[in-house]
C-alpha cells in the first residue's frame, strides 16, 4: 500500500487539483472538491496541504497562498486564533482520532464567523499519523440568532422590571455586553443648552483597565459635533459603529481606549419623536465588523428607551415647576399673611393715640368750650372730626385684614337666611329709603357665613345708598353655572363710571363726595377679599344714571344642590 | 335694690392700666358721669395684684368693688391678673370689666373664656366713654345684686 510520503503527495494532488491520479481517487476528487463545506488537509508538521473550493471562498483566501504554509498565513491579524488551533492541533497529535470544537474566526476581509471544526487523523500504512483532514461548519448564523434572542430576552426582561431610566440602563448595557462578550457601556445625557454630553451612568467588567476608562468618561463633558462614536450617533439619530476605536480619526478617547485595551465601540442614541434625548455607547475587546441585526435591535430600543427618557425629563421638568410654583405660592401666602398680621397690629397700635387726641379734644371742649370763641370752637370741631375720621379708617382696616387672618371654616349654609340676616342689619337704612329689595330662589352654598353676609350687606347696602333720587330697587339673582353660582345684586342707582369699575374694589377708593354719601371706601375692598378667598371673582356693570349690576361667582364646592 | 336716696360709700375702684393718658380720662369720666369714687390706679399686672393681696405699699389698700383692667400690660400682663383673681376664693367675686383697644380685640379675647365679667372697647368719644363708665357704675353697682363680701 502506500507510506505516508505518498498518501501526502496523493493529498497535495487532491488539495491542489494539479497532478495525475488514479481513477478512483478522481472521484474523490471530484466529490471533495464540490462539497459546499470547507475542507482542508494538513500534514504532521502542520503544513497545509490542500484545501478545497468552500474554504476558499469561506476565507477569501487563494489555496496558492495557504497549501505549502502553516495556519499563520491565515490569520496574520488574530494570532491568538492561531494560536488556538495549533493547540488543538498538538492534541490531536498527542492523541490521534477525531475532535471538535468551538471557534470565532476572521475572514481575510475581517469579518468574525462563528465555527464549528470537526478534524480528523489520517494514518500512513505504517500506522503513524500522517497529517489531519478537517472540516469547517459556519454557525455565524445560528449563533447570532441566539445572541439576539438572548439579548432580546434579556433587554426585554429589563424594560419590564425597570422602575425607571436611571435602573435601566446600567441592565441594559450589562444585557448587551453580557450578551456580545463586550466589555463595558455608558449612558450619556445631553445638555443642549451647554452644548455638551455628560455621561450619567456606567457599566462595565470589574478590570482596573475598564474602570479607568469608564471612570475617565464618567468626568469627561464631550462637545457636540459629528466625529466620534457617541457624537456621531447624536448628530445623525442613528446607531454609530467604530470597527477599531484606536484607528478612528476624532475618537477623542482613542488613547484611553487603547489603554484599555478596547477596540470595537458601538452607540446607540435613544430617541423621542425627532430628537435624540441621549446615547448608550458600548466597547468590545476586539475589531469587530457592523452586526446588522444588533443595530436593528437598538434602533428599536432607542426608540423605547428615547420615550422612557423623554417622559422622565418631562416629569422631572413638570416636577421643578410644581415645586417652583408651590414655593412661589407659599412665599405669596406668607407675604399676605404677614402683611395682613401688619396692617392688624398698625392699624391696633394707631388707635391708641388717637384715642387720646379725640378724648382730650373732647374733654377740653366739654370743660373749657363756654370760654372759647367761634374760631377755637370751629378748631378743635375739624381735630374731632378727623380722629373720627381716623378712628373709622383705622377700624376699617383691621376689618380688611381680618377677612384673611380672622375667616371662618366654610359651612353649609343656606343662602337666603344669610341673605336676610344681612337685610335685618340693614333694616333702617331700608326703610329710611323705602327700598324694594326682591331676590330669586337661592340655594344653599358652602361659605364663612359671617363674611357671606358682610358681603350681601356690603352690596345692598352700597345699592341702597347710592339710589340717588329714585327709591332704590335692588334684585338679587342667582344663576346655576357649570361648576358655580353666579350671583348678581342689580339696582336702579346713580351707576358707575367704566373707567371706575377696577378702582372702586380697592382700599379706601371713594368716587363720590363724603358730604354727600358717607363712608371709608372699605365696603367694596372687604366684598372683593371675601369673593376671592372663597374662590371666586367679583366685578361690575353698570349704566352711569341707570343703575349698576354687581356680580360675583361662587365655586361650588361638595354636595351643593338648587334649594 | 339699694335706696337710692341714701348716701351711699364712694364706690371703690381699681383701674389697672399703664397709659396715664387713659387713667386720668377714666378719672375725668367718672367726675364727668358724677360718679362718687375712689379711684384707685395700678400701672401693671404686678402692682394690680400687690394691689388686691395687700402687699407692700398696698398693705392698707380697700377691697375695690369693681376692677377696670388694661389686657395690655407690662410686667404681668391683663390675661395673667385675671387668671389669678378668678382663681382666688376672695378675689373672684369683684366684677372685672376688661377694657380693650378694639372691638377685633375683643373678639378675639372672648374666644380666650378668660371669665371677665365684661368687655368694653375704650371709644374714641369721650361722650360714649363717659356713658359707658356710668353704665358700669349702674350696672354693676346698682342693677346686678352682687354676691356679699366675706
Amino acid at each position: 500500500m502506500t507510506g505516508s510520503s505518498e498518501i501526502g503527495a496523493i493529498l497535495t494532488v487532491l488539495g491542489s487539483g494539479k497532478g495525475e491520479l488514479p481513477a478512483q481517487l478522481r472521484i474523490a476528487q471530484k466529490l471533495i472538491e464540490v462539497l459546499p463545506v470547507p475542507v482542508f488537509f494538513k500534514g504532521r508538521d502542520g503544513v497545509y496541504l490542500g484545501v478545497n473550493k468552500a474554504w476558499e471562498s469561506f476565507f477569501g483566501i487563494a489555496r496558492g497562498v495557504i497549501v505549502g504554509r502553516p495556519l499563520d498565513a491565515i490569520y496574520p491579524q488574530a494570532p491568538s486564533v492561531a494560536q488556538r488551533h495549533r493547540a488543538m492541533d498538538e492534541e490531536l497529535w498527542r492523541h490521534p482520532g477525531d475532535q471538535h470544537y468551538e471557534i470565532t474566526v476572521p475572514r481575510s476581509d475581517g469579518a468574525l464567523r462563528h465555527t464549528l471544526y470537526y478534524k480528523a487523523t489520517f494514518s500512513a500504512d505504517d500506522g503513524t499519523v500522517a497529517g489531519l483532514i478537517g472540516t469547517i461548519i459556519d454557525i455565524t448564523e445560528r449563533k447570532q440568532a441566539e445572541q439576539r434572542q438572548a439579548i432580546e430576552f434579556a433587554l426585554t426582561r429589563v424594560l419590564a422590571e425597570a422602575q425607571g431610566i436611571a435602573d435601566a440602563v446600567p441592565a441594559i448595557i450589562r444585557s448587551v455586553c453580557e450578551g456580545l462578550g463586550w466589555a463595558c457601556g455608558a449612558h450619556w445625557e445631553i445638555d443642549r443648552e451647554a452644548g455638551v454630553l455628560r455621561c450619567v451612568d456606567v457599566w462595565g467588567e470589574a478590570t482596573p483597565e475598564i474602570e479607568q476608562f469608564l471612570a475617565h468618561s464618567r468626568q469627561r463633558a464631550l462637545p457636540l459635533g459629528n466625529e466620534g462614536l457617541v457624537r456621531r450617533a447624536v448628530a445623525t439619530a442613528a446607531p454609530a459603529w467604530i470597527p477599531d476605536m484606536t484607528q478612528q480619526k476624532g475618537f477623542l478617547r482613542a488613547q484611553l481606549a487603547e489603554n484599555a485595551g478596547l477596540r470595537a465601540g458601538f452607540a446607540m442614541p435613544l430617541v423621542s419623536g425627532s430628537e435624540v434625548v441621549g446615547v448608550i455607547e458600548f466597547f468590545g475587546r476586539e475589531t469587530r465588523h457592523p452586526i446588522a441585526w444588533l443595530i436593528e435591535v437598538a434602533t428599536d430600543l432607542g426608540g423605547r428607551l428615547g420615550q422612557f427618557v423623554a417622559r422622565r425629563q418631562a416629569e422631572q421638568a413638570l416636577r421643578e415647576a410644581h415645586a417652583s410654583l408651590a414655593l412661589k405660592a407659599q412665599e405669596l401666602a406668607r407675604s399676605n399673611a404677614e402683611l395682613e398680621q401688619f396692617a392688624y397690629v398698625a392699624s391696633h397700635d394707631l388707635q391708641e393715640p388717637l384715642r387720646m387726641v379725640a378724648s382730650y379734644t373732647q374733654l377740653l371742649l366739654r370743660r373749657y368750650g363756654d370760654r372759647f370763641d367761634g374760631d377755637a370752637r370751629e378748631f378743635m370741631d375739624y381735630v374731632v372730626d378727623g380722629a373720627t375720621r381716623m378712628k373709622q379708617l383705622i377700624e376699617d382696616l383691621l376689618a380688611y385684614s381680618r377677612v384673611g387672618t380672622r375667616g371662618k371654616e366654610f359651612r353649609r349654609v343656606p343662602c337666603d337666611a344669610v341673605l336676610h340676616k344681612a337685610l335685618a342689619n340693614l333694616k333702617i337704612a331700608i326703610e329710611q329709603s323705602a327700598a324694594t329689595i326682591t331676590h330669586d330662589e337661592l340655594p344653599e352654598v358652602v361659605v364663612d357665613d359671617m363674611q357671606w353676609m358682610q358681603l350681601f350687606q356690603n352690596l345692598i347696602g352700597n345699592a341702597v345708598k347710592f339710589c340717588g333720587e329714585r327709591p332704590p330697587a335692588v334684585h338679587v339673582s342667582v344663576e346655576d353655572r357649570q361648576g358655580e353660582w353666579l350671583f348678581g345684586i342689580r339696582d336702579n342707582g346713580i351707576g358707575i363710571e367704566p373707567q371706575y369699575y377696577e378702582r372702586i374694589f380697592m382700599v379706601f377708593q371713594r368716587l363720590a363726595a363724603r358730604t354727600e354719601y358717607p363712608g371709608t371706601g372699605i365696603g367694596l375692598a372687604i366684598c372683593k377679599k371675601v369673593v376671592e378667598r372663597h374662590g371666586g371673582r367679583i366685578w361690575v356693570e353698570s349704566q352711569p344714571g341707570q343703575g349698576s349690576a354687581f356680580f360675583f361667582t361662587l365655586p361650588k364646592r361638595e354636595g351643593e344642590t338648587h334649594a | 335694690m339699694l335706696d337710692e336716696n341714701r348716701p351711699s360709700p364712694p364706690i371703690e375702684i381699681l383701674l389697672v392700666e399703664d397709659n396715664p393718658g387713659d387713667m386720668r380720662l377714666t378719672k375725668e369720666a367718672l367726675k364727668e358721669g358724677k360718679v362718687y369714687n375712689n379711684l384707685h390706679w395700678a400701672k401693671d399686672g404686678v402692682e394690680a395684684l400687690e394691689f388686691l393681696q395687700r402687699e407692700g405699699k398696698f398693705a392698707n389698700a380697700p377691697r375695690p368693688d369693681i376692677i377696670l383692667l388694661d389686657l395690655n400690660l407690662p410686667r404681668k400682663d391683663g390675661r395673667e391678673v385675671l387668671s389669678v383673681i378668678k382663681n382666688n376664693d376672695l378675689l373672684r367675686n369683684i366684677p372685672v370689666v376688661v377694657l380693650t383697644t378694639s372691638k377685633a380685640e375683643e373678639d378675639v379675647l372672648k374666644s380666650y373664656a378668660l371669665h371677665a365679667n365684661c368687655y368694653v372697647t375704650k371709644p374714641v368719644d369721650l361722650e360714649k366713654f363717659i356713658v359707658v363708665v356710668q353704665s358700669i357704675d349702674r350696672f354693676w353697682l346698682t342693677v346686678v345684686t352682687l354676691p356679699p363680701v366675706k
